[in-house]
């Protein structure tokens, strides 16, 4: 009897609901459905969290988020749909999902939907006692939920229209006296709080260069007219600090079409034991509003399947709830593809779940060129090629693998890669130091250094730059400060540069954080050796780093573990690499083994690949875990992480995208396409016309993708995008196209001279007498790794005998070859 | 009004206004799918096109003497007041140096700021260049390039005609900052040496280099692209992958560069008319010292590149650095800034373009009131001077004040940034809209508290 009632006025509710929301304009139809079709029928339980709930103040309020459970194993919110009953009234009041205090004592809550309750306890504490507005927990938290202290508004450098609020509320001390002393007193109006400029501008009372913030029924103007009539007071620090933000329901949770929408509930647990919930002043986003938005209350609705992950701002903590959104797709059915190994099931997992069926397996020809491309960043020779193409061994992909990982162009071709995040050139680490650091890190991927040492011997590094090579790490960083935050983006994955000045507006590091990392580096210092411009790396006795807002000395700190309060030598570093390179350290190995994924694959599980944080999760979270476990478990072994990866089907999947997956940018359904490096491109280029380049100061001979630093200018190197290393980000490597690009490889000067030579690879030939058809073939398996089709090669001989001579057809044809997408790219 | 916003937008991350030009990106990952020709389509459809807004930047290196020039002080002291005299103007109240009477007559085509503060001491030249001074942050015509792309398929939008000058700053139009290289202005002098020895000007003159032909024919270059659109199968046999489409705008703009004549013959001053070539005065084919040669047509083919689609043309011109020998040196090069300036002022009026393109004559900062022993004058940051003109700026006024040695700023003190905040203005850009760099900082063109000369675009 009970239960129909309660059916009905949720009905009533959400279509309400649902009708306003569509004529706002808000809500895609796809989520208008949803309120339609509920269908309760096959509803097994509901859940509520949180279980239980403690008031200890007069201004509680708690949304009781409830989850129901199908049949077939789904799950589907039922917050705003779900009856809230208090049996004691004088104790506990509730309308809609949520509930608040009305006296001291104990009652329950009896959660109804359809035939399903549950009931919540609930007890109420100090409701007879005072219970003013928070300074530093609600009002704060209040502007930055309303957006007045984002980066774009107040909380810029200079402020806006002359009122300056911290960042994200990162500075009390300053928020404080903007809001309380700043203009004049202007801003708070104790006698007639209504009248405060806090709160005319942003409700547009009076005008405001900022638009409509606040109305006068959100929770956030009760919080601030509040405050500004008890007096504008601001409280004590003491037990005031939210040491965690959680959020319900857990990460991980999956919603499946038409149920995708999902109420997001903030809690926040206070140093003094305190638990309280601060949805309302909490800031949402959504990482993906193509995939889901989320509303200011916390309501998130799906708009397409995808991964999202909702990031929640409260105070300093910025936390995110991940979520799945799977819906049917028409036509899709899993393929099963063999799995080659742990990677492809991860992969498949994942795009079983959310329907991607993968391609086909690439041919052969795509095969070799992508793995020579990958793994030693040259193509390969004709006979290479043809020794690969002719095998009939059912292994040959994964001989061929292990063959290239043992070639010397394996070490030259990652000691590039990292060169570019070591800054390795002249200026950093001057004229000696270039071919030394180089070699040390040619040295550590021939003989594959294990990645925990590699990092250990950089870190730890000291002494003379020239006998040290490793030391170049500290002479290439302008000081600890810049040193601190290259480790950090390079070993963490993750660019803290932002919290130096302030706490960082989209990641947990707030500035505190960032100097207490800087003290485990701040003691490294440099000298002047005997040597031309020798520099030595040495580490004082002491030194300590100051808090440049607060003052303060921080002591050495680490994510996730916190201060340290006691470290063994004056030269901390040992301890942060110690702690760095631990097995259970969450950081290390996920990073290096997603550096290493998108070396080969172009895109990284985390991406960009030193940009590890909550609010950009990774695409395949199980796929990231196993690669980091294999890691830490083969001892860091870089080249079994590549082999792995190498010989995986997912690696060896096709460009060529199907139509069911070729909207799947994130998940590795296909290969993806990307433009060659300015170096593979100019190795590329050499090789099919058999013309090598010379390089200033570099034996002849030398590869472009083995030159150890780019400290002389190369046109096309510059236009293709060659880094000038002068930051530890791999973002620095362009791979943007460029209208530059397009103009030399049509116009450039280093083009035409190697297709005029007559010294070159179709100029030779045809001197050799060999037919052009024989040439033709010759110049497509150079440049393409394949022969020319029977329509290719019809429509270039007809080109060429076309011409007075075939030399001058044949040219054409090599610019051709340059100039197609096939040639120009990794796929 | 065709809007691209971005992501941060969308989600409503910051509250500035936001006009078209902020979000509208050529090239760059936010335009996503759409190619540079659609965009350009679609602008043309809206008639947007039609004419488009540009800049033409004349950087003085070395940093000319306000007071001898813009803000003469004859009733100064001797050993202040300098050797000339000022003259009368077409407007009543306004006085410029005798060695301009050509600007004169035309003063009400032209505004000079007396009043610009801020300079920076040493050689600053990119002060002049970019509208912020933060370390990585791109040039004035590097954030046009990339806000606004290119106004025809044929012509970059973003040009250089400074020479690379033995005093490096002095030579250097800006970079693309965190922009990247493809928006930094394209060097149509670069290829030249600092110093390089020239019997005339037409051995200074601008060249394209890549961007014209010169290895192959046009004929030739047609015949290879029309085979390479057969030959590659990728184009049509697979669903377009990004990185084909970004790079297919590229090539199909290269190709409209390459095929086209505009931008040879925009530089090809043998085009004009010998009497408009000759209203803008000889110069002088020789570096002056450590700074940029005087060449005059420059002035000429910076219209002419306007006139072909360019977006922000720069230059530089002599040197100014007059540490001795002020007023022999003002009495050589006066005349020649007076004929080149004017030329190209009148110029821009009868062609109709006064309202589209704006001219800006100016150095790194002003000069010192005491004359020292040399006859010259030392650096002067306190107080700074510019010409400008066209935009459709209320033009025929003097912004600002200097006292009576023009030594200090006593009235509409104006920065660097507000210039260029006025110059983002007449080019329909809004100067404190957002743009993303690569590790998601957001950046504006302008610091927060520069803003546009409110008594120009009034």
């Amino acid at each position: 009897m009970k239960s129909a009632t309660c059916t009905r006025r949720w009905l009533l509710l959400d279509s309400t609901v649902g009708l306003l929301m569509t004529l706002a304009g808000l809500v895609s139809p796809f989520a208008g459905a949803v309120a339609a079709e509920l269908d309760l029928s096959t509803l097994e339980k509901i859940e509520v969290q949180p279980a239980e709930v403690r008031f200890s103040s007069p201004r509680g309020h708690a949304i009781l988020l409830v989850t129901g459970h199908l049949a077939d194993g789904q799950v589907m919110d039922l917050t705003r749909e779900a009856k809230l009953v208090s049996t004691n009234e004088a104790v506990v009041v509730s309308h809609s999902s949520a509930i608040w205090p009305a006296g001291n004592g104990s009652a329950e809550v009896s959660v109804l939907i359809a035939d399903q309750q549950v009931i919540v306890p609930v007890s109420v504490e100090q409701f007879d006692q005072p219970s003013p507005i928070s300074f530093r927990t609600e009002t704060v938290a209040a502007l930055t939920r309303q957006g007045c202290n984002s980066g774009g508004c107040h909380g810029s450098p200079s402020g806006k229209g002359g009122f300056l609020l911290s960042l994200e509320a990162y500075d009390n001390a300053m928020d404080e006296q903007s809001l309380t002393r700043g203009a004049q007193g202007r801003r708070t109006n104790r006698i007639e709080p209504d009248q405060s400029l806090l709160l005319l501008k942003p409700t547009m009372t009076v005008e405001h260069g900022g638009g409509l913030k606040l109305n006068k029924n959100d929770y956030s103007y009760e919080v601030l007219r509040q405050w500004i009539a008890e007096g504008i007071s601001v409280d004590s620090v003491e037990g005031k600090r939210c040491v965690e933000l959680e959020l319900l329901p857990a990460s991980g949770r999956v919603l499946k079409h038409p149920h995708l929408k999902q109420q997001i509930v903030a809690l926040a647990h206070f140093e003094d034991g305190t638990v309280r919930d601060v949805t309302r002043l909490t800031k949402f986003s959504s990482s993906d509003e193509e995939v889901a938005t989320i509303s200011a209350d916390g309501l998130l609705r799906g708009q397409s399947r995808g991964q999202v992950a909702v990031m929640a701002r409260y105070l300093d903590q910025l936390v995110s709830c991940q979520l799945t959104l799977v819906r049917d797709v028409e036509g899709f059915q899993w393929p099963d593809p063999p799995a080659n190994n742990y990677v492809d099931e991860a992969v498949y997992e994942k795009l079983r779940q959310l329907q991607y069926p993968p391609s086909e397996l690439c041919t052969d020809s795509d095969f070799i060129r992508r793995v020579y491309l990958d793994v030693i960043g040259v193509l390969p020779t004709l006979a290479e090629l043809d020794a690969f193409l002719g095998s009939e061994e059912a292994n040959r992909r994964q001989v061929l693998i292990d063959q290239l990982l043992e070639r010397p162009e394996f070490a030259r071709f990652w000691a590039l890669k990292w060169g570019d995040l070591l800054r390795l050139q002249e200026k950093s680490v001057n004229s000696t130091g270039v071919p030394k650091f180089y070699q040390w890190l040619v040295d550590a991927f021939e003989q594959n250094m294990p990645f925990d040492q590699f990092a250990r011997e950089l870190l730890t590094a000291q002494g003379s730059t020239y006998d040290h090579p490793a030391a170049n790490y500290y002479r290439a960083a302008a000081n600890m400060s810049e040193a601190t935050e290259t480790t950090a983006q390079l070993f963490l994955g993750s660019r803290i540069q932002c919290a130096k000045c302030h706490n960082h507006p989209f990641e947990n590091w707030t500035q505190d954080n960032y100097y207490g990392l800087n003290a485990f580096f701040n003691r490294v210092a440099r000298k002047p050796g005997k040597r031309f411009e020798e520099e030595v790396v040495f580490v004082s006795r002491e030194g300590e780093v100051q808090q440049p807002r607060t003052g303060q000395t921080m002591k050495p700190w680490l994510p996730g573990q916190g201060v340290v309060e006691e470290v063994q030598s004056h030269d901390r570093r040992s301890a942060f690499v110690d702690w760095l390179t631990a097995p259970q350290n969450p950081f290390f190995a996920r990073v290096a083994v997603n550096r290493i994924w998108s070396e080969v694959t172009g895109q990284g599980i985390v991406e960009p690949v030193d940009d590890f944080r909550q609010s950009n999760p990774p695409a395949n979270e199980v796929l990231l875990e196993k690669l980091a476990a294999d890691f830490v478990a083969h001892g860091y072994d870089q080249k079994h992480i590549l082999r792995t990866i190498l010989n995986s089907r997912t690696y060896q999947l096709s460009s060529e995208a199907n139509e069911l997956n070729s909207n799947d940018k994130r998940l590795f359904s296909h290969a993806k396409m990307r433009m060659l490096s300015a170096e593979q491109l100019l190795d590329a280029v050499c090789q099919v016309t058999q013309l090598a380049e010379t390089f200033p100061g570099l034996p002849a001979g030398t590869r472009a993708t083995a030159i150890p630093s780019p400290d002389f200018a190369h046109t096309f190197l510059d236009t293709f995008g060659r880094p000038a290393r002068t930051t530890a980000c791999a973002c620095e490597r362009s791979d943007d196209s460029t209208l530059a690009q397009a103009i030399q490889l049509f116009n450039g000067s280093m083009i035409h001279q190697k297709l005029a030579d007559k010294q070159n690879r179709f100029h030779k030939s045809l001197s050799a007498e060999k037919t052009p058809e024989v040439i033709l073939g010759e110049l497509y398996r150079a440049a393409l790794s394949r022969p020319p089709t029977a329509a290719e090669a019809e429509i270039a001989m007809k080109h060429i005998a076309a011409k007075e001579t075939p030399g001058e057809g044949l040219e054409d044809l090599c610019w051709v070859l340059f100039n197609s997408d096939e040639f120009l790219t990794q796929h | 009004m065709l809007t691209l916003l971005s992501k941060a937008m969308r989600s409503g991350q910051f509250c500035d206004g936001l006009s078209r030009r902020d979000f509208l990106s050529v090239g760059g990952s936010i335009a996503g799918g759409l190619s540079l020709s659609s965009l350009l389509q679609a602008e043309a459809q809206q008639g947007v096109a039609g004419s488009h807004k540009s800049l033409i930047n004349i950087f003085l290196p070395g940093g000319p003497p306000h007071q001898d020039l813009w803000d003469l002080k004859p009733d100064a002291p001797d050993g202040i007041r300098g050797e000339f005299k000022p003259i009368n103007t077409n407007v009543p109240g306004i006085q410029i140096c005798e060695l301009l009477p050509k600007l004169a007559a035309i003063m009400d085509k032209l505004v000079v700021i007396r009043s610009i503060v801020g300079a920076r001491g040493p050689h600053y030249a990119e002060q002049c260049m970019s509208p912020t001074l933060v370390p990585g942050s791109p040039s004035l015509g590097a954030w046009v390039a990339r806000l606004e792309g290119p106004a025809r398929p044929e012509m970059p939008p973003n040009l250089s005609m400074c020479y690379r000058t033995s005093h490096r700053p002095w030579g250097e139009a800006g970079g693309g900052g965190f922009l990247g290289a493809p928006y930094a202005p394209y060097g149509l002098v670069e290829k030249y040496d600092p110093g390089h020895k020239a019997a005339t000007t037409a051995d200074l003159a601008p060249d394209p280099g890549h961007l014209v032909l010169k290895d192959v024919s046009l004929a030739q270059l047609q015949n290879r692209k029309a085979l390479l659109t057969t030959l590659n199968r990728w184009q049509t046999s697979i669903v377009k992958s990004a990185v084909q489409q970004e790079r297919q705008q590229f090539v199909e703009q290269a190709w409209s560069i390459l095929a086209s004549p505009t931008l040879a013959e925009a530089l090809d001053v043998s085009r004009e008319d010998p009497k408009i070539v000759e209203r803008y005065g000889p110069g002088v084919p020789v570096y002056k010292d450590d700074s940029a040669p005087r060449i005059t047509e420059n002035f000429l083919r910076a219209r002419r590149l306007v006139e072909a689609g360019a977006r922000v043309v720069s230059l530089n011109f002599s040197r100014w650095d007059w540490h001795g020998n002020c007023f022999k040196q003002g009495r050589e090069e006066f005349p020649m800034l007076d004929n080149a300036v004017s030329a190209l002022v009148q110029d821009l009026h009868e062609r109709g373009l006064d309202r589209d393109v704006t001219v800006i004559v100016w150095g790194e900062f002003g000069r010192t009131p005491t004359i020292n022993q040399g006859a010259g004058r030392d650096h002067w940051p306190r107080v700074n001077s510019a010409l400008l003109a066209g935009g459709g700026m209320t033009t025929g006024q003097v912004i600002g004040a200097t006292d009576n040695q023009a030594g200090e700023v006593i009235d509409r003190p104006v920065t660097f940034g507000d210039v260029h905040a006025t110059l983002l203005h007449n080019l329909g850009i809004d100067g404190h809209g957002i743009v993303y760099d690569a590790q998601n900082r957001p950046h504006r063109p302008l610091d927060a508290d520069s803003q546009p000369i409110a008594e120009l675009i009034g």
